[in-house]
């Protein structure tokens, strides 16, 4: 029997409008008081800047499936709509902008606005900004900053800022030379360069207001991470965690530069800033100066913890997160112990850097997973109470959701292919390693060990969407086989010691995009890729979201339903973060650019890799694009008209 | 004859042995010298006038063509080298294969700094810009050219005599040996 | 005169020479209960023969006596001594005799061999501290650790224990076959590539026990000793704190940042290049040999405090604390420190440390240096 699939007409669309209206009603009642606005209003057709007119086809069926939200209110860090000021938009870092003019309907008629190519033919991580109608570029290494001036046709470059970094960091940074992210705060645009260095830039004229050596590149550090301005306060955290560096964070003064606190990940409380408030939830965690006792003598000054990842903030609970990198060297051999504070997480009190609690993912870390991948803060309904929670896809395969205030793990699921762990241990929230994919003692070769070094998840930031209550999450399909070696310490050389092949894990797809359920800890939909999806996530009030792969797709999918609503192939593979923003002409556009390299490179020798690249691309509705035509200057109409470009679409 | 004189040309043999046994043993060592004790290594002075670049003035490069690795084909020290190569962490950023990492790749035809020995000697003892640490000071010259030695066993590198051709760009030129496979090769930036 | 060694070393083990390590002198365990076996069999041995060589030399002493008589007279003998020929001619009861004694002796070996080696097995009660070493050619490094993972400490060729307390040993090798032999504490523990052998040993007395590579490894296996060195109970928790401690670092940051991070100081290798073409500094004292230290030998040593942590050749922190140098082929002293700095290859040929053409200024800054290795 054919089913009539047209909208319900006359009396049964009304019946259908005013249960829809109940229902959305029954949900905005129940969901968290913190986040009225959007939730409640979201469910029935809704004014979309722009366009003027209600959506119309069948509601959605209930908004925010999870329960999770994110947090809202002033403090967060959340800038205008039309904007984007720090790396993961907010505090939060839920990635999430409210922009509802691209949406599922419309998203398939996206296309290329405008590009710009930065010159450099690194790693492209980061994320563009956008304030006052300037666009904000960091280049990787060496770190050039643009500002592009939106106003014009083709956002022609406003100033250019040149800070000169070492080139001899170039051969300290293990993983390609990129750069994370910069942040714009009271007129000033921070970043850090590759050779150790935190610059502000003033905004307005490209000029340098401060710059500080943080880090030494002698010793092999580098500094790759974007910075987060905190209460006046610049946070920033190094890297360099194959070359025995000691990791740490260090809080610069907005206004000048100078530093004002330091803590490590490793050695004695007095470095880590462990004072009498710290209270770490397990038990194996609280003991004076872990940071040393749980290392052979010394072992802890050469033991990483890099801080090389994003930092979120708390404003309410005054502290900040941020996770510390693998171990120091690899070869756990050369390391017995639980090695403590590395592979974990801090969370600190901004004002003088004191840790209130910690947690360590994968103590005494044999395989390098990492702890630093981005820290999303959100609340969601635990046992019907609303906890306040981070929530971090960790390296090593596990989802855990931790309550912020506290550090108690409130759930860890494995949310990819991993075989190195059979589990979680439920009281010490250890994992619990199985012995065939321990990598001690050294010389000899364990095979297909799932994930690889790089992690089910790496550092590419995933995005939450309070309207579904959804993450967006890179999922990576990587195993390794892996031999450790004896290495000594060589300041300024690697201390690595391990010897690594690395291979697709089961199902042959390298990368894959899924949408992920905080609560029941469980896959909604998923998009398995060929390449890695080594790209940051985006997800808007439009339901769509975002994300790219390595070998240059970028795609928009609805963020419901997993339907790849639009695909784009671009110069290079992307690695960065996309974002969304309002243009001067009030319509919404989405940025990103295309530049392969960081670990993605561990994957070069797969046949059809893209070659490097430094291109942004900058992309709108189609009806939004208007030819340059329109806008003449000098020169320009009688070249548009000589090349018979876009001056005679019909439309318009 | 007699038991006496057998049991007495017995013992007279055992004592015999077992001087000559000790004597052995006292006498060897007087001889032996430590480790691969190679005649001459090129001069200091010598490699310092390598130039990186090319001489001004388009005047031809020669220097570095006159000056090989005592060790080259020398499987003690290519051994060596090869052990040194791990221990001096080269490893780290060459790679445990040393086809690359954070380093460029050791085993193609590919040498921003120039491939012959006396050459990729230079690079290892002063460093070179973009992060190759300078061993000059760390690593003995002796045990430098041993890890050029490594090196060359691996096939990428310029014979001496055909440092001017690689400046060149003339790849074509090298002889393509069993370990060599540069013609139509890839080389990654 | 070339057999003068040879005859030395017979007669010291008849003497109480403490230089020369002796098997049949243990000072320990498991040592103790293997030397009690080995004097016990090796006594049951000597009166065993002893007894066969008289039995021997009187039957053919007498077989002489008889054969010397004409036929007649011997079987006159034969019937003079008839009433005696139960004993001659009985052989079999000498037979039941002999092979009783025999069974007994072998028995009570065999179980004295069962027990000795159920003792030797392990130590009476858990060893609080573990020893694992790792052989190289041709020196021994040594990590001592116990239940703390903080508490461990690497050394090389020598290793102080406390008297009394049983030590856990794990044996491993770097390159080749080793052999781990302290004879007055144990007996001989292979180390073989590829495997840990785990044995034990505990010293009963105060004193310094030498021990010797025992499996030929190489063109220095002679050279390759090691001393274990037994001290009272405090005395020892005294030392291992000592070498728990990284070593004071006498050069000035060279760290331009606020904070340094503590054990980045020394000279990294690039910046010494540089060095290399200006004029040598006049100061040769333990500063100046700090960075020269931590330039040249950085790469291969390591001396916990400062950037040299290289773990090619032995560990280097407390250096000034060691008997000898080399694996016991030299006294540590200034002089042959700098001896075997200017040219390892002289005093132990084939020694995988290079000569480093140190000038002679940086040579003796250098041995100030480790001279203030305590």
């Amino acid at each position: 029997m054919i089913r009539d699939i047209a909208p319900p007409r006359g009396r049964a669309r009304r019946i259908a409008i005013v249960l829809a209206a109940l229902a959305a009603t029954a949900l905005g009642a129940c969901s968290n008081s913190e986040n009225p606005g959007l939730d409640a209003a979201g469910a029935s057709g809704t004014t979309r800047a722009g366009t003027g007119a209600p959506v119309a086809g069948p509601p959605a069926a209930g908004e925010n499936v999870t329960g999770a939200t994110a947090p809202t209110g002033a403090g967060w860090g959340v800038p205008a709509p039309g904007e984007w000021t720090q790396p993961n938009r907010d505090y939060a870092n839920t990635r999430y902008s409210p922009l509802n003019e691209i949406d599922t309907a419309n998203a398939a008629t996206l296309r290329v606005a405008w590009t710009f190519n930065d010159g450099v033919l690194h790693g492209h991580e980061g994320t563009p900004l956008v304030a006052n109608n300037t666009m904000y570029l960091v280049t990787p290494f060496p770190n050039i900053a643009y500002a592009l001036d939106l106003t014009k046709p083709g956002a022609p470059i406003k100033w250019t800022y040149h800070p000169n970094p070492s080139p001899i960091a170039i051969g300290k940074a293990c993983c390609d030379v990129v750069n994370r992210g910069w942040q714009l705060d009271g007129g000033k645009l921070f970043y850090n360069t590759l050779d150790g260095h935190t610059v502000a830039v003033d905004a307005n004229t490209g000029k340098e207001v401060w710059r500080t050596q943080v880090e030494n590149i002698e010793t092999g550090t580098t500094i790759t991470m974007a910075p987060l301005v905190v209460k006046g306060k610049v946070l920033v955290g190094n890297s360099g965690g194959e070359m025995g560096t000691l990791g740490r964070l260090t809080a610069l003064d907005e206004g000048t530069g100078k530093i004002l606190w330091r803590a490590t990940s490793t050695g004695p409380d007095s470095l880590v800033r462990i004072g009498s408030d710290f209270k770490p939830f397990y038990s194996w965690m609280r003991g004076k100066d872990l940071g040393v006792t749980t290392w052979p003598a010394d072992a802890w000054k050469h033991g990483a913890g890099a801080v090389w990842g994003y930092v979120s903030y708390d404003p309410d609970l005054n502290l900040i997160y941020y996770g510390t990198s693998n171990t120091g060297p690899w070869n756990a051999a050369q390391r017995p112990g639980l090695n403590l504070w590395t592979s974990g997480v801090f969370a600190r009190n901004p004002d003088d850097g004191m840790a209130r609690w910690a947690f360590v993912f994968t103590p005494h870390n044999e395989w390098d997973y990492d702890g630093i991948n981005e820290d999303v803060l959100i609340n969601l309904p635990i046992k019907g109470q609303m906890r306040k929670a981070m929530v971090q896809f960790n390296r090593n395969g596990f989802a855990y959701v931790i309550d912020r205030a506290t550090g108690e793990v409130l759930s860890a699921t494995p949310f990819g292919h991993e075989n190195w762990a059979s589990g979680i241990d439920s009281v010490t929230k250890m994992p619990i390693v199985v012995k065939e994919k321990e990598t001690v003692p050294p010389d000899h070769w364990v095979r297909d060990i799932c994930p690889a070094d790089i992690g089910v998840k790496d550092q590419q930031p995933t995005a939450f969407s309070p309207r579904t209550g959804l993450f967006y999450v890179q999922v990576q399909n990587i195993c390794m086989d892996y031999k450790g070696r004896q290495v000594g310490y060589i300041a300024g050389t690697p201390y690595w010691g391990a010897q690594m092949t690395r291979h697709v894990g089961p199902g042959g797809n390298y990368g894959e995009f899924m949408a992920w359920d905080p609560v029941t800890g469980r896959k909604v939909w998923s998009i398995p890729e060929k390449f890695l999806v080594y790209s940051g996530a985006l997800v808007t009030g439009g339901d769509v979201a975002f994300y790219g792969t390595v070998d240059g797709w970028f795609r928009a999918v609805n963020a419901r339903t997993g339907q790849v609503l639009w695909s784009q192939k671009l110069a290079s593979g992307i690695i960065g973060s996309p974002m969304t923003y309002l243009g001067p002409d009030g319509h919404q556009y989405v940025a990103v650019v295309a530049g392969v390299g960081g670990a993605a490179m561990v994957t070069k020798s797969m046949p059809g890799f893209p070659p490097r690249g430094g291109t942004l691309y900058v992309f709108a509705l189609d009806r939004n694009i208007k030819p340059v035509g329109e806008t003449p200057q000098e020169g320009t109409q009688a070249a548009n008209q000589n090349s018979g470009g876009t001056t005679n679409k019909g439309k318009r | 004859m007699t038991r006496r004189a057998n049991i007495g040309r017995a013992l007279a043999t055992c004592a015999t042995l077992a001087t000559v046994a000790i004597a052995a043993c006292r006498g060897a060592p007087e001889q032996v010298r430590g480790g691969a004790q190679v005649t001459a290594l090129p001069a200091d002075s010598t490699l310092a006038s390598v130039p990186l670049g090319d001489l001004a003035g388009a005047t031809p490069n020669r220097l570095a063509t006159t000056i090989t690795n005592p060790y080259a084909n020398n499987q003690g020290a290519i051994t060596e080298g090869k052990q040194l190569f791990a221990q001096m962490n080269c490893v780290g950023c060459h790679g445990y294969d040393a086809k690359g990492g954070m380093g460029p790749d050791l085993t193609d035809a590919y040498w921003r700094y120039g491939g012959a020995p006396a050459e990729i000697y230079k690079s290892i003892f002063e460093g070179r810009p973009q992060g190759m640490p300078a061993w000059g000071s760390a690593v003995p010259h002796d045990q430098i050219w041993k890890i050029v030695a490594y090196i060359q066993s691996l096939g990428g590198t310029f014979p001496a005599h055909m440092a001017e051709a690689g400046l060149q760009g003339n790849l074509g030129d090298l002889d393509t040996t069993a370990a060599s496979t540069l013609k139509g090769r890839q080389n990654d930036q | 005169m070339r057999a003068l060694p040879f005859i030395h070393f017979i007669l010291a083990q008849t003497r109480l020479d403490t230089h020369v390590p002796s098997y049949m002198r243990p000072a320990g365990a498991p040592g103790g209960v293997e030397a009690t076996l080995g004097w016990w069999l090796t006594w049951t041995a000597i009166v065993v023969v002893v007894i066969i060589s008289a039995l021997v030399i009187a039957a053919i002493a007498r077989h002489r006596g008889e054969a010397s008589r004409n036929t007649g007279e011997a079987r006159a003998q034969v019937a003079e001594q008839g009433a005696n020929r139960w004993k001659v001619v009985s052989g079999l009861q000498w037979i039941y005799v002999g092979v009783g004694i025999t069974v007994v002796i072998l028995l009570v070996s065999y179980g004295g061999t069962l027990a000795t080696m159920a003792q030797a097995a392990r130590p009476d009660h858990k060893a609080p501290i573990t020893l694992d070493v790792v052989a190289h050619q041709w020196w021994w490094e040594m990590r001592t650790e116990d239940s703390v993972p903080s508490d461990a400490f690497v050394t090389a060729n020598e290793v102080h224990i406390p008297v009394g307390v049983p030590v856990h040993l794990r044996v491993q090798s770097y390159d080749v076959i080793h052999s781990f032999w302290v004879p007055e504490l144990g007996g001989k523990i292979d180390v073989i590539p590829g495997q840990v052998n785990e044995a034990w040993l505990r010293a009963d007395r105060p004193g310094i026990y030498r021990g010797q590579c025992a499996e030929y490894c190489g063109l220095q296996h002679a050279k390759m000793a090691l001393a274990i060195i037994a001290d009272p109970p405090a005395e020892y928790a005294r030392w291992a704190a000592a070498q728990r401690a990284p070593v004071p670092t006498i050069a000035p940051a060279n760290d331009s940042t606020a904070m340094t991070a503590p054990g980045a100081r020394g000279v990294a290798p690039g910046s010494v290049v540089a060095a290399l073409t200006t004029p040598a500094p006049q100061n040769t004292g333990p500063a100046a040999g700090e960075a020269t230290f931590v330039a040249y030998c950085g790469g291969c040593h390591t001396v916990r405090g400062t950037n040299a942590l290289g773990t090619v050749g032995p560990d280097l922190t407390h250096l000034a604390s060691r008997l000898t140098i080399g694996a016991g082929v030299l006294d540590n002293t200034p002089g042959n420190l700098t001896t075997w700095i200017r040219d390892p290859q002289d005093v132990k040929p084939g020694v995988l440390m290079p000569r480093m053409d140190l000038r002679e200024q940086q040579l003796a800054s250098v041995v100030a240096y480790l001279e203030t290795l305590h």
